[in-house]
């Protein structure tokens, strides 16, 4: 009798166990940040049919877009950059990451190859610590538990109480219940938001004046050999191992500094030791517009990253016999994160608070648009906003607006393939564009754009905003239909969009 | 190692297990073992302390059970409190010698003493004084075997804050150890969970608010600090109690019963009530060793008041060295002189408001007057130092109640969401303590359930404290607040 209670108890106690562990699981799932799984999503998704992977700080999560790579090129990508992320970090992503796929190439970036300390927490300096520490989070959370994880935890990290912060999230997560949304419960479900851009992210600001810089003497290389090097050399013997082929880059930065250049050179020595290719950007002028396509002295913005990842993809095509998957049974998903991207980018046409962004995300191509300055006004004045346009047009018409005063105007139609500019006042005849016959009327104090001849309505605003300084029509690529009309006044060179389009850009 | 550690989660359940696998006879070995290894990990130095201690006490009990000499038990209190003088009170004793001086213009330089406080010492202490007094008195035997007398001195759940057992209710379950039963396991789990409740939950919660009122009171209104003040009252309830709960528990998963520490106190109609519900083995460790040999109150009244006093006061500066802790104590025994001289106004106050003694209007307010009282005495248990104390208990009567109203009270470390939380979870505390105070005992209703009620009420209680309690990152798991003394 007294044996049969005892075994029952313990049958009990068992059972209660598994099921407390079963809503401990999913409690933790619930709670976990949601910021790695975010990013990392795809990646599990599409981790069997990765071809390269991209490797390295946010210099590469906001420098290359793999759905437009996938676009342009059919070649299957993921983002793997970590915010902060050194080249020890970077290693273990990729340790993690082979625990999952087999890519053909990674492509790996060497910035902050100067950093000489082995454990994150004990880094430079405690606040540059903290935030690695912190940082890491967003390449780590992501992986279940695993030998990998658990290696790359104890190599990264000093501290025994922060490796199980790591090994074991729900540490540092459990009181996360305050700002829990109905994410954090579809995570449960697998139907949780997540990063359309496969890792990738875009940022939106225009450093129009960026502090550009380039150390005179850029001919100088680390000392002895820093962690990052070790690193470095470490990830390339593991590729050379597994038969991975890798690519060394440097991405553009504005401001670079003397270890910014020391870094490039010695990753362009250890490329040559290891004959893999090294694309320097530091030393390719030509690639980006640091005036247009800087998020900040460091970062790329979505139009820098537009170009980054269309120059890598160009050389990839040149270089690599890596297969297009457009079209391949079982990608569909690639397919339609491109329609996701393709709608993304048309939205965010219709968000920007800002000018700058504002014409820096027109040069997309999601969406067909007229822009038009009045004559007189201070953006022509405005060298940064008159560089961005310049950007749009690719052409240098808007000096001669610049000259006369203007008025300016632009239509861009991608979808018929016309760009039409006119610097001063005109009445030009009617064009071509997806919307009809567009008409433009532009005097030094009236512009007017008519459709297929209908002068009673007047796209651009010469009423409650006449007094505007610029208008943008943004329009539907397919049917010309107008999503959006912006209408912009300078103050110096400041700039306000009128608080109608402010309220309708917020509600989206 | 701490009670709040994963790493005491998996010991206990290890040292359950293998306890309960060994023959009964040598159990207390196990347990001898598992005690000093939970000792030793929290602080390996501080174990020749208590070993030290054990070894006395051990020696003055087989010396007094031989024959009753007071030589024995005087020299066995002098070694003893002599450490415990040396370790917890040099700094405080120079410390006020070189204040006395300086009022006679005699410089003392600070002979910086700054000597390492073994974890529990006050504990285990009292706990071996309290076996040479009571084989001193024949009240007990003396345990012949020194380990399982080390076990009664260092029993793990105990040993870092008590409760402050007696030999006579520890030795014989170390001799005769219970069976394993499954009810004791449930039943001890479930009183762990109530104290972890107490702890992460409520105590950690309030602490972040006291803390942060406390560590610069001058920036806060009045009612701010009067509402830091009751909720401190709560917070030092929970936290050892808390922590009560969790050794109870703990022994009890063991089949070992260990004496209640807590009674409700804060439902006391009076002082001395309370103190007959707070840190019960403590007030009666003095009742017993102190205030008994002092006379009590067998040696007229002015005597009774004085040896009042001398019990308080001894009794704040058990808790810590430092004269807030004095003054602390010191007023709770004026309460209770206070209370005794006033006794005959309250009578007559009673018999010409006619006021039934029983009602539930005149409880009530005896029962706010109490806890008013116990909350004031807690500003000087509380604040760093006298001033501190003596600038919270001046201003935390000017009333600014839109304090309570304009969103004052979610900027003082704890947002809205979690300030709610610490209110809610307070209702349960004191919903619970009704229960109890009324003779309900509400383990006993969910055990009672149907297997499927109780497991989702056991399941959802350890995802609410796991949840919602304060640890992770930059918790002090040793931040219980009755480690110190």
């Amino acid at each position: 009798m007294k044996y049969r209670k005892t075994f029952l108890f313990l049958i009990r106690a068992v059972l209660f166990l598994v099921i407390l562990t079963g809503v401990l699981y999913c409690t933790a799932v619930v709670l976990q940040c949601k910021d790695s799984q975010y990013k990392y999503a795809d990646f599990f998704r599409t981790a069997d049919q990765l071809d390269v992977l991209f490797l390295g700080s946010s210099h590469v999560i906001n420098g290359i877009n793999p759905v437009q790579f996938y676009e342009d090129y059919g070649y299957t990508s993921y983002n793997m950059g970590g915010h902060g992320s050194v080249v020890p970090s970077t290693y273990w992503e990729f340790r993690n990451a082979l625990d999952y796929c087999r890519p053909e190439y990674v492509v790996v970036d060497a910035y902050m190859l100067e950093k000489d300390f082995h454990y994150l927490d004990q880094g430079e300096d405690g606040e540059d610590a903290n935030s690695s520490t912190d940082q890491l989070h967003l390449n780590m959370d992501c992986w279940p538990y695993s030998q990998t994880k658990v290696a790359a935890v104890k190599d990264l990290l000093s501290d025994k109480k922060l490796q199980r912060q790591f090994l074991y999230d729900f540490i540092l997560y459990h009181n996360r219940w305050e700002e829990l949304g109905q994410n954090d419960f579809l995570q449960l479900t697998g139907n949780e938001d997540r990063n359309i851009l496969m890792g990738a992210e875009q940022r939106f600001k225009v450093d129009a004046v960026p502090d550009i810089e380039y150390p005179k003497d850029d001919t100088g290389m680390l000392t002895g050999q820093t962690q990052g090097e070790l690193y470095l050399e470490k990830l390339l013997k593991d590729c050379r191992k597994e038969k991975i082929r890798v690519i060394l880059t440097f991405l553009p930065k504005a401001q670079v500094t003397e270890e910014d250049v020391q870094s490039a050179n010695s990753a362009g020595q250890i490329a040559e030791k290891y004959e893999v290719p090294f694309l320097n950007f530091l030393k390719k002028s030509d690639v980006v517009n640091f005036y247009t396509d800087m998020n900040d002295n460091g970062h790329l913005n979505s139009n820098g990253m537009q170009k980054v990842t269309e120059y890598i993809g160009q050389y990839l095509h040149e270089h690599t016999d890596l297969a297009d998957h457009r079209g391949d049974t079982g990608y569909e998903l690639w397919d339609q994160r491109v329609d996701e991207f393709q709608q993304s980018e048309a939205e965010q046409t219709q968000t920007q608070e800002n000018l700058y962004s504002e014409l820096m995300v027109l040069g997309n191509h999601s969406v067909n648009y007229v822009v038009y300055v009045k004559a007189g006004s201070e953006i022509l004045k405005d060298p940064e906003a008159v560089g961005l346009l310049e950007e749009l047009t690719g052409t240098k018409e808007i000096e001669n607006a610049v000259q006369s005063g203007g008025p300016y105007f632009l239509a861009q139609d991608d979808t018929k393939g016309i760009m039409q500019e006119y610097t001063e006042p005109a009445e030009p005849d009617a064009f071509d564009t997806t919307a009809g016959k567009m008409e433009y009327i532009g005097l030094p104090d009236f512009g007017a754009v008519y459709l297929n001849g209908d002068e009673d309505h007047n796209l651009l605003d010469m009423g409650d905003n006449y007094g505007s300084d610029l208008q943008i029509l943004i329009m539907d690529r397919k049917n010309g239909q107008v999503l959006k009309h912006q209408c912009w006044y300078a103050q110096g060179q400041d700039y306000q969009l009128c608080e109608d389009d402010v309220a309708q850009g917020q509600n989206r | 190692m701490q009670v709040i550690t994963i790493e005491f989660l998996i010991f206990l359940p290890l040292v359950a297990l293998v306890y309960y696998l060994i023959p009964g006879k040598i159990r207390y070995i196990w347990l001898l073992v598992a005690s000093y290894f939970f000792y030793m990990s929290a602080s390996p130095v501080c174990a020749l302390f208590l070993v030290t201690s054990t070894m006395t006490t051990y020696a003055a009990g087989l010396l007094l059970q031989k024959k009753r000499r007071k030589s024995v038990l005087v020299c066995c209190l002098l070694i003893n409190l002599g450490i415990l003088g040396v370790f917890k009170y040099a700094d405080f004793a120079c410390g006020t010698a070189a204040g006395i001086l300086s009022v006679f213009h005699v410089q003392m330089t600070d002979p910086g003493i700054k000597l390492l406080l073994p974890v529990g010492i006050s504990f285990y202490m009292f706990q071996a004084l309290g076996y040479v007094i009571d084989v001193y008195r024949g009240d007990i035997t003396a345990e012949v075997n020194p380990f399982r007398y080390a076990l009664f001195v260092s029993f793990f759940p105990e040993v870092m804050s008590g409760p402050i057992e007696r030999a006579g209710h520890m030795l014989p379950q170390f001799r005769e150890p219970a069976a394993f039963d499954p009810d004791h396991v449930r039943d001890g789990l479930l009183r762990m969970m109530w104290g972890y409740f107490l702890k992460m939950v409520l105590a950690d919660r309030i602490a972040i608010l006291v803390n942060t009122v406390y560590a610069d009171p001058e920036k806060y209104p009045g009612t701010v600090l009067l509402v830091a003040t009751i909720l401190y009252t709560f917070q030092i309830y929970c936290d050892f109690a808390g922590y009560t709960n969790i050794a109870v528990g703990a022994a009890g998963v063991m089949g070992i019963q260990v004496m209640e520490n807590f009674d409700c106190p804060y439902l006391a109609g009076s002082i001395a009530d309370f103190w007959r519900r707070w840190h019960i083995s403590l007030s009666g460790w003095f009742r017993d060793y102190l205030y008994f040999p002092l006379g009590g109150n067998r040696k007229g009244l002015v005597r009774k008041y004085i040896n009042i006093m001398i019990v308080f006061m001894v009794s704040g500066l058990w808790h810590g060295a430092d004269w807030t802790f004095v003054l602390w104590g010191g007023l709770h025994g004026l309460y209770q002189i206070i209370g005794k001289l006033l006794m005959p106004v309250r009578n007559f106050m009673v018999k010409a408001f006619h006021v039934n003694r029983n009602s539930f209007s005149h409880r009530l307010l005896k029962i706010l007057c109490t806890f008013s009282l116990v909350s004031f005495a807690w500003i000087f248990f509380r604040a760093e130092d006298i001033n501190t104390a003596l600038y919270v208990a001046g201003h935390l009567w000017h009333f600014q109640p839109w304090v309570l109203t304009d969103g004052t009270l979610y900027g003082l470390g704890l947002d809205a969401a979690g300030f709610n939380l610490m209110l809610g979870c307070l209702a349960v505390l004191i919903a619970a303590d009704l229960c109890h105070f009324h003779g309900l005992k509400i383990s006993e209703k969910i055990t009672a359930q149907g297997i499927w009620l109780r497991w989702l009420i056991y399941i959802a209680a350890v995802m609410f404290i796991l949840v919602c309690g304060i640890w992770g990152p930059g918790y002090d798991e040793t931040g219980f607040i009755y480690y110190q003394f």
